[in-house]
């Protein structure tokens, strides 16, 4: 069953964007986005389990704490505004 | 290479350099453990022996592995393909033809998945995830996992 939240979120997101969910949990939201708006996602996530469901989806996650900060993000943004 | 029986390389057919291979198998060795691993292993405790012996022999668990580890090696392992191999390890740059790293993996069409031991001295999370930044860069489909591990850079034996 779909999420109602999800579906919002999901009218937000313009077509094929580019978008980056922050923990993003088990991928659910970020699989709609790619399967329904065509967008370039990616996702954060600190649980071991849930990247692994990621994975399992074919997303592409990085395992990590955001409390330690996104500089590991910088080069995307330098590219995206490019 | 210290050893005098390396001779440049030229030690077929006459006394391997095995006391120089021993060692730097013994040094190698240290890098795929961890602090805590060997803490864990060895510690301070000493080996059939209830006191120091004040000499140089191995007093210490950790000496007396790290000499099996060294010794044993050189009956399995010829030293100049040790040594061509780590060379062929220090050689490698992947960006080195390249601007960058960036620009190394800009023609890449594969996925990614770049998988980290927490504790690794010789691939560190930190080296790893240069690689992850590298490739999001240019928006290749990478994902990045650390497992959380003491085992250092053995985890993937453990």
């Amino acid at each position: 069953m779909r999420r109602i939240d999800y579906k919002l979120i999901e009218d937000m997101v313009p077509a094929g964007s580019t978008v980056l969910d922050l923990a993003c949990g088990d991928g659910e939201l970020l699989s709609q986005l790619i399967a329904e708006k065509q967008v370039r996602g990616s996702g954060v996530e600190i649980s071991k389990e849930a990247v692994e469901a990621c994975v399992a989806k074919g997303l592409s996650v990085f395992h990590g704490d955001l409390d330690a900060g996104l500089a590991d993000f910088a080069t995307v943004r330098m590219t995206s505004s490019s | 290479m210290a050893d005098p029986n390396w001779q440049g390389g030229h030690y077929y057919g006459k006394k391997p350099p095995t006391k120089g291979l021993s060692v730097a198998r013994m040094v190698g060795h240290i890098t795929y453990l961890s602090d805590e691993a060997m803490q864990e292993k060895f510690g301070r405790r000493l080996r059939e022996i209830h006191d120091y012996s004040f000499t140089f022999s191995a007093d210490f668990e950790v000496e007396s592995y790290l000499r099996h580890q060294g010794l044993s090696f050189t009956n399995r392992f010829d030293a100049n393909t040790y040594l061509y191999i780590t060379r062929a390890l220090d050689y490698f740059d992947v960006s080195r033809r390249h601007t960058s790293l960036i620009d190394a993996f800009r023609d890449v069409t594969a996925r990614f998945l770049v998988l980290a031991f927490s504790s690794d001295w010789l691939h560190p999370p930190y080296q790893l995830k240069e690689i992850v930044s590298a490739l999001r860069a240019t928006h290749k489909h990478v994902s990045y996992y650390e497992v959380e591990s003491h085992y250092g850079h053995d985890a993937f034996l453990a």
